[in-house]
């Protein structure tokens, strides 16, 4: 791959990153709450602007990153080891931060980090790309960073992925922390947070 | 509200830290919120201060801090202290942001060791500095041993520890550090802040992050959280009274310190938060020390 291939990053890496990250903070700390995007970095397809948001400002050296086959491709790959330098893992049980679309949750929520008993923090975060946030059905969310419920539906879950996400939950204090990233906003559902299926 | 320039021809990274450390103080933060109350150790940086003078603090504040925040920093309650005010300076100088002593004006706070009288709201973010993160330290000073209380939610010694005061002393003398359960699961030190803070932090609508720079922990306490003062039955968790109001402002419901006047025992009682107090004093507040010098 020629270097002229490659797609711009953030445009100001410092500020964007900073932004990006107070959002990702206040997604986190406030379990289903759609959060707009600050900054919109050039999105390789078939990422997307939150996806990509995530990548620039969480990933490094350090963070071994897995993508599905799906999202995988060598300019994928090249762009975010250009701007982040995070290593590409093929395994996905040993990734740090795993991308993949949100119909894969069940099956990659299997066998994704989960921490220790000891440390918890030694766990993997998913970030599941949807299409957007509906306005109906979806889950129900209770638990710490919520007041009374929050109501959140990202496009694209299926029934065993949302069964996935309760079985996260009863792991609490381990499990995954899961990044829903769509194409102009992003939502959490962190361990933490408990979860209640409506009917669509 | 003031601002300062960086001096020029001397340029930081924006608020000090370089890019990679705030990366990974971001990601341990987001594990922080993701498991409340529960320590995540990070890769701790020397900072330009000596330990003890809020290093862990001013590395979240730093990871944490965007160009738009203002920022307030208190240390006891009061914004015009010497670590308030050598922290306030050194964001002004290596972020260039803005800074104030006005608790509603602030989306950024940084505390030693209180929680400001004014309700925090959705849009802030309380970051506490914390000397000693483990509650367990002084009970067992193995971390192997107390990580694994925590993990098997092994709590009893705590409650022995508050049940020793009451055999001793007639009732729970922890007065401050005082132990709090996080949603219903992991015991948490909420920093040497008095007992009188503690009922504050329970579903709080601001995120509280705290930061321990010697000992390079991180952990937090997401909104709306339950955050649970230990105690027994026939001890209920009580917090501090005072028997008379603030000296100046008059304020009977605040955390008020006692300042010693002269050598003769004289004494008065004024609030700790001085933003709560100059407020209070501005919409014409009076106490019983100001009338008497009428």
């Amino acid at each position: 791959m020629a270097i002229t291939d490659l797609t711009p990053g953030f445009s100001d890496p410092v500020r964007d990153a900073a932004v990006s990250f107070r959002i990702i903070l206040d997604a986190m700390a406030r379990p289903g709450e759609v959060k707009s995007l600050p900054v919109v970095a050039p999105v390789p397809a078939p990422l997307n602007a939150a996806a990509v948001c995530v990548a620039l400002s969480l990933l490094d050296s350090d963070t071994p990153y897995w993508l599905a086959p799906d999202l995988r491709n060598d300019r994928i790959i090249g762009h975010l080891s250009f701007h982040t330098g995070a290593p590409f893992e093929p395994d996905y049980k040993k990734a740090q931060f795993a991308f993949f679309p949100v119909e894969d949750l069940a099956t990659v929520m299997q066998d994704l980090s989960i921490g220790t008993d000891e440390y918890p923090d030694r766990s993997a975060t998913a970030v599941a790309l949807v299409a957007g946030f509906g306005a109906t059905g979806g889950v129900r969310l209770t638990g710490p960073g919520i007041e009374t419920a929050n109501d959140l539906s990202p496009v694209g879950v299926t029934p065993a992925g949302w069964k996935a996400l309760e079985r996260n939950s009863i792991l609490f204090p381990l499990g995954v922390d899961i990044l829903f990233a769509g194409p102009e906003s992003l939502a959490a559902i962190p361990r933490s947070t408990r979860l209640t299926e409506l009917e669509a | 509200m003031t601002t300062e320039t960086q001096d020029e021809g001397l340029e930081y990274n924006f608020a000090y830290l370089d890019e990679q450390t705030k990366r990974m103080i971001r990601r341990a933060l987001l594990k922080a919120v993701a498991v409340p109350g529960y320590q995540v150790p990070f890769a701790g940086r020397e900072m330009p201060m000596p330990y003890g003078w809020g290093t862990g603090g001013i590395q979240v504040t730093a990871s944490i801090l965007e160009s738009e925040d203002v920022l307030k920093v208190i240390d006891q309650g009061a914004d015009d202290t010497t670590n308030a005010v050598s922290i306030r300076k050194f964001f002004q100088r290596v972020a260039g942001i803005a800074t104030t002593e006005k608790t509603e004006e602030a989306t950024l706070i940084q505390t030693r060791h209180r929680i400001p009288e004014t309700p925090l709201s959705e849009g802030q973010i309380l970051v506490y500095q914390v000397p000693i993160p483990e509650p367990l330290r002084f009970l067992e000073p193995r971390e192997t041993e107390t990580r694994k209380m925590h993990a098997l939610e092994e709590y009893g010694l705590m409650h022995v520890k508050l049940y020793e005061d009451i055999a001793r002393h007639g009732h729970i003398a922890t007065t401050y550090a005082y132990p709090v359960k996080v949603n219903d699961r992991y015991i948490m030190d909420p920093s040497p802040t008095p007992k009188f803070d503690n009922p504050k932090m329970n579903r709080c609508a601001a995120l509280q992050l705290f930061g321990a720079g010697r000992e390079k922990r991180i952990y937090a306490v997401p909104p709306y959280t339950d955050v649970v003062s230990l105690d027994f039955e026939d001890h209920p968790f009580e917090i501090q009274g005072w028997d008379q109001p603030c000296s100046i402002c008059g304020d009977s419901t605040s955390f008020l310190d006692e300042v010693i006047m002269d050598d003769q025992g004289t004494r008065m009682f004024v609030c700790s938060d001085t933003d709560h107090c100059a407020s209070r004093q501005a919409q014409g507040y009076q106490g019983p020390g100001q009338e008497a010098a009428e």
